[in-house]
This record gives structure tokens, sequence and C-alpha cells, in this order.
């Protein structure tokens, strides 16, 4: 059964459940792919590289890939030109609408016939009406004169008009259905147009024959109807108020129409979004967008939302200006709404003591919660928790009845900032989310969250509240929020964002920078909780760069931590999240190193210890003095097999042997080799993928960075290690590769692969 | 809905094929104009397939981008993956799990509203019985959000059990657990419209 076979009242089996579902993915409202492929890349080339390695180190190919990315932006803009006609094409430079255009709502416009009145007649609700000018007014009974059109939403066509039969759509249906035209006597004729995709009813009148099938008596007929509706076309936005202005700001609906509107209803997020007051979604306008307006529907039986906001209708704003701190929301009409610019100061709040301390948030940030948070946060999980209230420190509990403030870790937080909007904080960036809210039980109204963060730092901050407390006082912690938000400010020591001065010179002004990086170090403390030592190198701190790296000794670095950099965003890796893991400081919050022979510590804030760590001793793992049997890979470079390992390549498996050098017993593990010229084949590949993915230290002075376990699906399936070696200075630098099969090999995993490449030396000349 | 996201990414063709690549400024060109040709290709498809998981043409579209600005990203894998379509479902899957799970319990698109206040057709009209079938949304829109995924990715794309258990990364038996929930459920709310 197809899905235009469908019937649903048949209900029943498997394959008709199969044709419903089928039926429902027919009704897809599909944008044309070059649209979708536009917009696509349009948000890459927002968001940046696609690799961020890239951008770093071969910044002329990063440049090339977002010339690229713009050149096929600016080729699929100009084929939609080409192609798309009139309804994908971007705002004209001229009028808002062509001349005979108006706006019918859900950002669609049309053309009027000619003669029509073109300033439709409110006749309250969300209802229009357009009539044929010789008329002294549009009248809002679209019965009582000659042809007329009433725009409604389908909600309030239901409302009115009862059951209605639409019997017009777009897209792939697009058809006129006959008038509907009353019986016994020179009635009305009616067409009702239904848009599937669209919050919209048309409903077309007129006063026609008896018995009348499209032809009537005023000279107006379905073809009449279809005509018209043949012009719908988008509504642009072509003279949109510049986005940063916008969004950047909170403004608050002062005017809709001629009616006065308490405050609360406020501006914000990506799209002009206005809340009504009742924490309810009402419109949004694309700010800085030519596509349709678009609407998330408001629920206005809210409890305790007394206050009713009658926003302009769907679709009815062409055009949104600022000027100065009044933003203009323009329809075909003249100005539908007004709003203003509005500055809530986190000092002017009436329950705000003031400022209060500092909050570390990491990555050389702070932020600054009024008076009354909790001095003492706490550590939950990936958390960092500050409350307001009474109590003296927070809690990991849920939240109930105070904010809360919390410092994400950032590997452990998926959210797309860069939908947020930006608001300039100094010289910060900072992005705000708008509330998201959730439904609580028993009874409790839920919570509402705000997330923001600061662009080029990983941290993520959320202001959770409560909304049991009605409408005005949880969109007054939505401004609190807000509030406490422009309290972000670069930390540490000066001039550290952006700062070119070697980073851990900077960060560790009490550490021998030799004498860390000679040794290896074990984290057995992190903030308030004791972390155990395992004896597979839990904890390890190594050196590399500039970078501070912990392992996490869960057969993977944890962290990767680079103190005072710039950019410490990419800086971070959270490779393993498992229980047990140790926790080392958030990447960024540490201020300050210092070491002796024993012992290192880092210092956060406040001159906080953040972590503690012992010097490793015994470890052969880990010792550089290394005196094992050395089998050469090639470039001056030796690796310690380990045991049953054999260097006979006959024992080596088949079909692999290209540049084997040893295998395990069981010829399943495999060892390869890439140095001198063959590595030059591969090296810049593996520079770029592996710049920001695992790395650990070999002995030696070599570097090791090495991308762990790629398996293939297949299963057996095999598995690749590949890593780039180099060091000291240009003095060595070669390819060496693990593959092994799985599940034949299942005792050799990741940690198995950093063992070995850890043992990675010189071999003397 | 998942108890998580699906974790475990999609395994990737590696080896000493990918080894011996070198990227150049071609192969940057390439990489671009390559995706552009599998978006052209397939948007309508993942668009189709959006619309059909989270029933809202606003956030279908948006599901829509995410993927194919995520897939853009990930080209190189997605395009070097043994099964690339498995792939982008994933990407998919996941995307409307983090959308369903970051989305405002209080917002609620425009569509919802509409079909609420659709009323039912007893005609034979073919845009009534479109209508119609906007309806049966709803019920679509009802299921679970893993018993919707088996459905969509079982009816729409047409995948084998063994194919959708790789995607969602569960077990062919919780496939068809889902698929015989899912079936039983659509065929009571369908027998009780036509009743």
């Amino acid at each position: 059964m197809s899905p235009t076979e469908f019937d649903p009242r048949h209900g029943g089996s498997d394959d008709e459940v199969g044709a419903h579902v089928r039926a429902v993915a027919d009704l897809a409202p599909l944008r044309d792919p070059r649209d979708l492929l536009g917009a696509v890349l349009a948000q890459v080339e927002q968001q940046g590289p696609v690799r961020r390695a890239a951008v770093r180190e071969h910044p002329r190919r990063a440049g090339l890939l977002l010339s690229v990315a713009a050149a096929v932006v600016a080729l699929v803009t100009g084929a939609a030109l080409l192609v798309g006609g009139l309804g994908t094409a971007p705002p004209p430079a001229g009028p808002t609408l062509p001349d005979g255009y108006v706006t019918v709502g859900d950002g669609l416009a049309l053309r009027l016939p000619d003669g029509w009145v073109d300033r439709p007649v409110d006749c309250g609700g969300r209802r229009s009406v357009f009539t044929l000018a010789g008329q002294d007014a549009a009248a809002c009974d679209a019965d009582a004169a000659g042809p007329s059109l009433t725009v409604t939403t389908r909600a309030e066509a239901s409302e009115t008009s009862g059951r209605m039969a639409p019997t017009y759509l777009l897209g792939s249906r697009r058809r006129v259905a006959d008038p509907v035209c009353a019986r016994g006597g020179s009635g009305a004729c009616t067409i009702v147009a239904a848009l599937p995709d669209h919050d919209l009813v048309l409903r077309f009148a007129w006063r026609g024959a008896p018995g009348a099938s499209g032809a009537s008596g005023s000279g107006w007929g379905r073809a009449d109807v279809e005509a018209v509706l043949s012009t719908l076309r988008p509504v642009v936005l072509p003279d949109a108020a510049p986005r940063d202005a916008v969004v950047g700001s909170t403004w608050r609906l002062d005017e809709v129409s001629s009616q006065s509107f308490p405050r609360g209803s406020v501006v914000g997020g990506g799209t002009t979004s206005v809340w009504d007051g009742c924490q309810r979604w009402g419109v949004a306008y694309a700010v800085d967008s030519t596509a349709p307006v678009r609407l998330r529907s408001d629920e206005r039986s809210v409890p305790g939302c007394r206050q009713q906001v009658d926003l302009p209708d769907v679709g009815a704003v062409s055009r949104v200006s600022v000027n100065g701190d009044e933003m203009l929301w323009w329809g075909s009409g003249g100005v539908v709404a007004r709003l203003v610019r509005h500055v809530w100061p986190l000092g002017a709040m009436s329950d705000d003591p003031g400022p209060g301390p500092l909050v570390d948030v990491g990555s050389h940030l702070e932020i600054q919660p009024p008076l009354g948070w909790s001095a003492r946060p706490v550590t939950c999980g990936a958390r960092t928790v500050y409350t307001l209230g009474p109590a003296t420190s927070a809690t990991c509990g849920p939240t109930s009845g105070s904010p809360t403030l919390e410092v994400l870790d950032p590997g452990i937080v998926d959210l797309d900032r860069t939908r947020w909007p930006t608001e300039p904080v100094g010289a910060l960036q900072v992005r705000r989310s708008r509330p998201s809210c959730e439904d609580g039980h028993d009874g409790d109204l839920g919570t509402c969250t705000v997330w923001a963060a600061v662009d080029g730092h990983p941290e993520v901050v959320a202001y959770t509240y409560t909304r049991s407390d009605g409408f005005w006082r949880s969109e007054g912690s939505a401004q609190k929020a807000a509030a406490i938000f422009r309290t972000f400010r670069p930390a540490g020591p000066a001039g550290v964002p952006g700062s070119t001065t070697n980073a851990f010179e900077r960060l560790a002004p009490d550490a021998d920078r030799a004498l860390v990086a000679q040794r290896s170090w074990y984290l057995v403390e992190a903030r308030d909780r004791a972390v155990p030592v395992h004896a597979d190198n839990a904890g390890v701190v190594d050196l590399m760069g500039d970078e501070l790296l912990v392992l996490a000794g869960c057969s993977g670095a944890t962290y990767a931590y680079r103190p005072g950099a710039a950019r410490p965003l990419r800086e971070l890796l959270v490779l393993r999240d498992e229980p047990g893991c140790p926790e080392a400081p958030r990447a960024g919050s540490v201020r300050r190193v210092t070491a002796d022979e024993r012992e290192m510590r880092w210092y956060g804030a406040a001159g906080r210890l953040l972590a503690r760590f012992a010097a490793a001793t015994g470890d052969a793992a880990t010792d550089p003095a290394v005196d094992v049997t050395s089998t050469p890979l090639g470039d001056g470079v030796g690796v310690e097999l380990p045991t049953g390992w054999t260097t006979d390549l006959t024992r080596c498996g088949d079909g692999r042997r290209d540049h084997v050098v040893a295998c395990d017993p069981t010829g399943d593990v495999r060892l390869r080799a890439f140095s001198s010229g063959d590595a030059d084949d591969v090296e810049p590949w593996l520079r770029r993928d592996l710049a920001d993915r695992d790395r650990t230290r070999a002995r030696d002075g070599l570097h090791v960075r090495v991308r762990l376990a790629d398996c293939t699906l297949s299963l057996p399936g095999t598995c690749t290690s590949p890593a780039l070696v180099e060091g000291p200075g240009d003095g060595h630098r070669l390819v060496v590769e693990v593959v092994w099969t799985s599940p034949d090999a299942p005792g050799w995993d990741d940690a198995d692969v950093r063992a070995l490449l850890r043992t990675l030396h010189v071999v003397p000349a | 809905m998942f108890s998580s996201r699906i974790s475990r990414g999609p395994q990737r063709n590696a080896g000493s094929s990918r080894l011996m690549a070198v990227p150049t400024t071609s192969d940057r060109v390439a990489h671009a104009l390559d995706f552009e040709a599998y978006a052209l290709a397939r948007g309508r498809d993942l668009q189709r397939l959006a619309w059909s998981l989270c029933l809202d043409a606003h956030l279908a579209e948006d599901l829509a981008q995410t993927v194919l600005v995520k897939v853009y990203r990930e080209w190189d894998r997605v395009r070097a993956a043994r099964d690339r379509e498995a792939y982008v479902y994933r990407i998919l899957l996941n995307a409307w799990h983090d959308q369903t799970r970051r989305r405002s319990h209080a917002e609620r698109a425009t569509d919802a509203d509409t079909l609420a206040a659709l009323d039912r057709r007893t005609t034979d009209d073919p845009a009534d019985r479109a209508v119609e079938r906007l309806e049966l949304v709803r019920h679509l829109a009802g299921l679970p959000e893993r018993q919707r995924a088996v459905l969509v990715l079982r009816h729409v794309e047409g995948l084998a059990d063994d194919d959708i258990a790789a995607v969602l990364d569960v077990r062919v038996g919780t496939v068809r657990s889902a698929a015989s929930r899912a079936t039983a459920t659509l065929s009571r709310l369908l027998r009780e419209e036509s009743s």
C-alpha cells in the first residue's frame, strides 16, 4: 500500500502501520536542498573552521578551507537566485514588499488584486479582512460585502467558523476546489485555503449566483482565488535591525499597536523571541534571516498568568528597525510593536545586596554573583555548584528553592553554544541561552536554566532557578541570570589572555620547569578528595611542551591542560569519564604551580590548593634510564618490545607485512614503522589529525601523539593506532602504527598501545 | 527515549590506506564539493527523516541542518565510514536526542496547535485526507521516541532490524520488541480512529 493509498480508518497490521508511518513521512515539509546546503555552509563558516587544529597549525590551509566554504556558499546562493525563483530569492534592496503585496501572517505575503483595500480592519483576535475597494472600509463580516479575503490562524478559524474544509494546499498537493455556494438564492460562495506548513487559513468569500460553480454574479470565482493564491510568497526582512543591536540587549515590549502592556515581555535569543510574560513563547522573528518568520505558539492557560499580551499577528512583522534604545516592528500598515531597550544592572535588583565574591569559572574567567551566594562551592562530579541562600555551602542535590550557579566541565557539556546570542561584556563575548524550563513533579512547576559561555573559553555556566514562585519573579530570575553573566571578566595575571609568552613560565613562576619536566608525577589529591593511586600510571602528570597532561590511569588521558593558554577550549580533552578515574582540576583553573623534588602543587584562585602530586619513583615505564633490549624502528628510534614479541616477520600474519617490524606471539598484534621518506607521506595528515588528540611522552625527549583504537566494524575487525613520533628538536621523526585484530587479540587495548609507545627511545648512533 | 546518547561512535575504516593519503589543496576543495554533492543528493531524505522523528516542521528543519553541519565537520570520517548512512543516522539520532533533551517542555511548536485544532474530515476530498494524515502524526508522536525511531528507520528508511540495531547500538531483540510494541499501539489507535 503506497502512502497515497493509505486509508487510516482501516487500522491494522504491520504493513498498514508501515504505510501510516510512510504517509506521515510523506508530509514532511522539505526545503530545497540548495537552500539547506547554503544554510549549512553559512553556519559552518560562522562557527569557524572545521578542524581547529588546522587553524592553529596550518592557517593557510584553514583559510583556504574557509574560502572554499565561502565560495560554495556563494555558488549555492547564486544558484538559488537563478533557479529558486521568487520564493527563495533574497530580499530585494528596495521596499519591504513589492507593490500590491500585503503580509497575511506566518511569514507570508500575497498580492491583492488591483483595487483591493490593502489596509485590513482589525476584527479582534488574530483575524484580518481584506476587501475590494469601493467599500468604505473592510468589513469584519466577510459575507456582508463583495469579494473579501479573511485571514486567520487555524485556531481562530476553528473557534469562529467551526468545522472548516480547507481545499487549497500548497506544495505537491496544490489544488483549488470548487467554491461552496449557498443554496436557494444568491448567497455567498466560499473557498477556504489551508497551508500545511503555515498557521494560516485564508477564506475567500463573495456573492454568487445560485448553483454557480465558479463564476458568479459578482464576477468573482475560483480562477480569481487561484490567481491570488499563486502570488503567495515568503515575507522577507530586508531592513532587519543589526543582529548585535537586537540580541545583544534585553528589550521590553512597550506597546503593541495601540495598546499598552505591562513590563515583563522581553526579547532575546537568536531570534527576536517575545515572551508574553507567562514563560511561554510568543512569536519569533529571525532578526538576521531572510527566511520566513517562524512561529512558536504560546499557551495561554498558564496558572498564575494574568497578563495577556496580544503580540503582532504572526508574520505581520516585515521589518525591524532599531533606533537607539527603541526597536520598532513594522508591518504593512506601519508600526505594529514598539520595544524599549531594558537595562537591568546587577545592583538595581531590589533584592540584590550587591556584588559578591568572585567565582572562579576556570580558564582565566571569573564571574561575580551577588552577595549571599555560597562562598564554599562544592564539586559534584564534573560540576562546581554555588547556591544562594543561608546555606554555608552548596549541595549536590537537586535544586530546591534557591538559585544555583554551576560551572560545568566543558568535557561533559554538549550544548550548541553557537546558537546563543552574543553580548559584549568588556572585551569578552558572552553567549547566553534562552531560559530552558523543565516541568517539575508533584505540583512543582519545575526549574528553568540559563546557560552562558564566553567565546574562546570552554566552560559553560548554568543558572538554574525554580519557577514555582510565579511568573514575575521567575522572569526576574532570568534577568538576574543575565545580570550575573554580564559580570564575566578575565581572571589571573594581567595580560594572560592572548599573551604569547611561554604559558608554563607565566603560570608556574615558583616551579622549576626542568624539575617538573624531568619527572613523572602521580595525582594523589585533587580538591577536597583523595585520589587513589593506581598501579597503571594513574594520575601521571606529564609535560609536553607547554602542556601539562594529566593521565587518568583509565586507559587514556583524561585532561590535557595547557595553563594560561589564550584559547584553552581546544586544549581540553576528556577521553574517558569512568567511575573511579581520578579527577584533575578543570582546565584553566590552575593559577600557580609549585614543585620541589617530591611534591608538586597546583593552586587556583585565591591560593586555593587544587591538586597535589607526588613524584614518581621506580616506575620502569617512566624512568628515563633505559636499559632494555632495543628494537630499532628507523630514524634512530628504537622500541622496547613486550615479552614474547618477535621480529621474525614470518610469524606476523599475512597481508599486512609492509613496514611491519614486530608482532606479538600470536601474530595478531603488529607494530609497523614508517621512517624518513615513508613518514613524509603520512606525517602531515597525522600532524593535523592528532594535533589536539592524545599525547604522551616517550623516553629521551621523544614526543608521541597517538590516535587510539580506530577499529572497523567488521567482526573480526582491524584496530589501528597510528602515532607520530618526533623530537627532541628536529632530531627524529617517524610514524609507528600498532595494528591488531579484534576480538582475535582481545587482550590488547589502548593501554597496551600507550605502554608500548612510552618505551620509544633514541637509539645511540 | 534512549537512556543516553548513542555513545559508541561509528567505527571507521582505518589503517594503511588512510595513512597513505596526503591531503592537498585540491583535496580540500574536493572535500567541500564532495560534501555538497552529498548534501544535495541526501538533503531531502534527511529532512524527511528528521520530520518523521521530531514531527515538527521547524524542529525538523533545524535538525536536518544540524545534522548536515555535523556531517560537514566530520566529513572525512563520514566519507571513510564503511556504512556512511549508518554513520549519518547515528548523528541524526543523537542530534534528535539532544534536541529533545534541551527543548523546554513549555515550548510547543505551531504544528501541535494546528493539529489539535483540526477536525476530522469525513469526505473523500483528497485535501481533506491530507489533513486527516496530519492528525495521524499525533499518533506517531505519541509513541516513545525509541519506538518511533525504530518504526521510522524500518518503514521510512527501509532498514533491516540488524541495521537498526547497529544504528541504535542496541540488540536486535530490543529493536524487534520496540517495533512490536509500537505496531500494536498504532494499530490500536488506528482501529479506534476507524470505529
